[in-house]
């Protein structure tokens, strides 16, 4: 496989694409960032464009929050620098940490805000994780699609037409560049979020076994209704210049928040993803799929950032990337799947042009808080088979 | 220069997407027809084709009323196919906003039709659809009816006819690697765009990036792409960014807006 | 909000053209009644088929006339699309020869596919090169210049000074052609997905 000539992400990287020289857009995207972007210009253009939402409504803005490093940073910026009152929306995937609980306790206390939470029924949600593991070996579509269509659905519930997302996806991926300044809307959504599948599709696939209204959570609302109220849904990352180890370090400082380990990672990003405990999982079956981790990942924003050496950050990915997590046979259990059903589903879905090679996979260290993780046993006795249409 | 161009395929039956191999081996549930179109106008994929594989006079309106919904909130080129008989149902077509339609079995029985609609709605608007199969190794024949009915004609000698009588596009589907994801048939194709002057849409087998540049490099216009995308996690996006790593001259910006 | 008349002459796929300028938020009429055009702020003169046909069925209409003064006695932004370009030429060779509308001096010929043996109809998505900067085009860098065309014959304008972009296919020709405030282009902006709607966008809130 080939990679960038400059960070480590290989070719089967989704939107990425290699310039004669070598170097990966991303790369390109990171040099514009830097050099490029008027950044206490676009520190005006923020301003500009919260200045006709402030005040006006039930909340000046809405915040998207897991309680992750980059959403609790958005909700630290909003509060204390931009002064706006947030409301802020979790959509629970059903896989949260308890270091990640703790962290948001206090977090609200801080800042002193309202918080609203939404958890999808079990049984819904892991016929979609089944669904989409089986037609893109990405078990993540429920997640995925519910953190976007059940924000902007609450924004017109409450009449709150301002969002306040992220980083730029230019950050890491080339779906869009900083040039663009993306608006989060329905088009970003069916790019780079729901793999190409609608609820409507979902609905289609699973051939009555979940109703539309079940799947309503996950539906992207209408264009039309988030036109009508006005919706701006913009990254933070387009108007201030992200820099997530900076953020950890401010957080930590001022909300006390704490990491935790993550499986497939080195100890020294312990900020990274801590609120999934089926984070392993996924980063494994991009692995398997695409031959990169997220060691890969992180290696290349310190490259990029110059806070790493090339070489250091290869022998990192070698150590810690596609490792089998232990965390497999709690995902096997909520699946339902035998191992053998796990690799044969995700090696359907190897882009090209990596191959997986299942007989050299040595297995990653557990993690300290493995055992609080739910385990409950929820009967699926007419459980799909793992064949599509099945 | 003109791009090469990336074309999901889809088959509608009933008003679902649905997706065989083989053309009727294990039927699949593919999603729901306005929101895989708009799925693929916000990839970027630069056309779509669909096809309705079992017409009627139901299914007729339910298509129309499809591609009327479609065209609210796509904005890409689309050409629709399936049970054309007729002048009056490709005006209906094109006036709830496909851009070309496909005719396939009618321009067998009745060669002259392609003529008259060509020049009843441009040569641009007319695709016809070619779906062959081979029965003894090399030895081709074009088939009609949703690949029911084995005819006489031979894909290339057909295909040439069909230029000839006015078409403005050739779309050939191989039977045999239609959703077997092993590769275009790159032979048929290079002696296809060797003999025509139209553009030629190649389907029928494409199971990954790479042989979508096989496809290019024997003189495909364009490839349709139907399992790979329903059924891999390789996407337009993916497929478009392989292919300008390549050195494939397809749309691309600096990122990958359309 | 801007009104735009969308040219209903009983040719092409004018939907389209309607449901791409309702998007961008204008309001859209599909019309050939003189009263409905009168009313509007914008003209889009859309089109797909063959020339003479096209000319007849405006005739038969009586919408040249309708369409020479919204044009040139109001002053209205006026925007031809494939077809639609082509009928403001001098004339046209396709099947026989043709008189067009003569807004803007030039005549409709054949695209040859030249040395490279091209495929004609040149079909698909195109980039093009901006010759003379245009309210068409603004807000649009050049990785976002690609449309998507479908025509066999081109606009080849007599005054250079009226061509806003040209493309290449085999050699170079003028696909985006004006003069003051009427603007006519080869590609389809209603296909064009994002930089057509912003080609739209761009059109409905240009006052020339």
């Amino acid at each position: 496989m080939k990679s960038c000539s400059k960070c480590l992400i290989p070719e089967t990287a989704e939107a990425t694409t290699f310039d004669d020289s070598g170097t990966c857009s991303v790369c390109r995207q990171i040099e514009f960032k830097e050099e490029k972007v008027d950044w206490d210009d676009r520190g005006k253009q923020l301003e500009e464009l919260i200045a006709p939402f402030r005040g006006k409504g039930l909340y000046d803005c809405i915040v998207p929050f897991s309680g992750g490093k980059d959403s609790t940073y958005q909700a630290w910026y909003i509060v204390k620098k931009l002064k706006l009152k947030p409301l802020l929306v979790r959509f629970d995937h059903g896989f949260y940490r308890p270091q990640l609980e703790e962290n948001n306790k206090r977090t609200f206390k801080m800042l002193g805000v309202d918080v609203t939470q939404f958890t999808p029924s079990w049984h819904i949600v892991r016929e979609l994780m089944l669904e989409s593991m089986k037609r893109r070996g990405d078990f993540c579509w429920h997640c995925h699609t519910g953190i976007y269509a059940h924000t902007m659905q609450i924004a017109l519930r409450y009449e709150t037409p301002l969002l306040f997302w992220g980083e730029s996806l230019a950050e890491y991926q080339s779906f869009y560049t900083y040039e663009e300044m993306e608006e989060v809307d329905e088009k970003r959504f069916n790019r780079a979020m729901n793999l190409g599948m609608t609820a409507d599709d979902m609905y289609e696939f699973l051939g009555g076994r979940v109703s539309k209204r079940d799947l309503y959570p996950f539906a992207y609302p209408p264009r039309k209704d988030l036109k009508k109220l006005g919706v701006r849904s913009v990254c933070l990352g387009n108007y201030i210049k992200w820099d997530t180890k900076k953020q950890v370090e401010l957080i930590k400082k001022e909300l006390g928040w704490k990491g935790a380990p993550v499986e497939g990672i080195p100890g020294q990003f312990d900020y990274e993803k801590i609120e999934c405990h089926m984070q392993g999982i996924r980063d494994y079956l991009k692995y398997i799929k695409r031959g990169f981790g997220r060691t890969n990942h992180l290696a290349n924003i310190e490259i990029r950032n110059g806070r790493m050496e090339r070489d250091e950050g290869e022998r990192l990915e070698k150590e810690f990337d596609g490792k089998r997590p232990p965390s497999l046979d709690i995902f096997l259990e909520y699946l339902h799947m035998t191992e053998e059903e796990f690799y044969e589903v995700a090696m359907r879905h190897q882009v090209d042009p990596h191959r997986f090679q299942p007989n050299q996979v040595e297995s990653g260290p557990r993690m300290p808080d493995m055992d609080q993780w739910d385990r409950t046993d929820v009967p699926w006795p007419d459980r799909p088979s793992i064949k599509i249409g099945g | 220069m003109l791009k090469k161009r990336i074309i999901p395929k889809f088959l509608l039956r009933n008003g679902r997407l649905v997706k065989y191999v083989q053309f009727f081996e294990q039927e699949r549930e593919a999603g729901n027809p306005v929101s895989t179109a708009r799925v693929y106008n916000d990839y970027g994929a630069d056309e779509f084709i669909i096809l309705d594989i079992a017409p009627s006079e139901d299914s007729r309106q339910g298509v129309l009323d499809s591609i009327a919904k479609m065209s609210e909130q796509i904005f890409m080129p689309f050409t629709v196919g399936g049970g054309v008989r007729t002048l009056e149902h490709i005006n209906d077509l094109l006036r709830a906003g496909a851009d070309k339609i496909s005719v396939n079995t009618q321009a067998v029985r009745d060669p002259g039709f392609v003529k008259t609609a060509a020049q009843a709605f441009g040569d641009q608007c007319v695709t016809v659809s070619i779906d062959y199969k081979a029965f003894a190794p090399g030895v081709f024949r074009v088939f009609t009816d949703g690949g029911r009915e084995k005819t006489t004609h031979e894909p290339v000698d057909w295909a040439l006819r069909m230029q000839d009588m006015n078409c403005g596009e050739i779309l050939i589907t191989s039977i045999d690697r239609d959703g077997t994801l092993s590769g275009y048939d790159v032979d048929m194709i290079a002696r296809l765009n060797e003999a025509l002057d139209i553009p030629l849409v190649v389907s029928g087998g494409c199971g990954g990036l790479q042989h979508c540049i096989e496809a290019f490099n024997a003189g495909a216009s364009a490839v349709g792409i139907s399992s790979l995308f329903l059924f891999t996690d390789h996407s337009p996006i993916k497929l478009r960014s392989h292919l300008v790593s390549n050195g494939i001259n397809v749309r691309a910006s600096t990122s990958s807006r359309n | 909000m801007s009104t735009v008349a969308i040219i209903d002459y009983g040719r092409g796929n004018v939907r389209s053209v309607a449901n791409a300028v309702e998007y961008c938020g204008a309001d859209a009429r599909v019309t050939a009644d003189p009263a409905v055009i009168d009313d509007a702020s914008h003209i889009i003169l859309p089109g797909v088929g063959a020339f003479g046909d096209a000319m007849e069925a405006l005739q038969a209409r009586g919408l040249p006339e309708v369409l020479h003064r919204q044009a040139f006695e109001k002053g209205k932004p006026f925007l031809g699309v494939c077809l639609g370009m082509q009928l403001l030429a001098d004339r046209s060779t396709e099947h026989g020869e043709h008189a067009g509308l003569g807004w803007i001096a030039g005549e409709v010929v054949r695209l040859v596919p030249g040395p490279d043996a091209l495929k004609i109809p040149h079909m698909g998505w195109n980039a093009i090169s901006v010759k003379k900067p245009h309210a068409l085009f603004e807000g649009l860098y050049p990785g976002q210049l690609n449309f998507y065309f479908v025509h066999s014959y081109y606009f080849r304008a007599a005054d250079p000074g009226s061509v806003v972009a040209v493309c290449e296919y085999g050699a170079s020709f003028p696909v985006v052609v004006g003069k003051d405030n009427i603007i006519a282009a080869q590609f389809h902006p209603e296909k064009s997905q994002d930089s057509g709607i912003e080609v739209l966008e761009n059109f409905i809130a240009w006052s020339p």
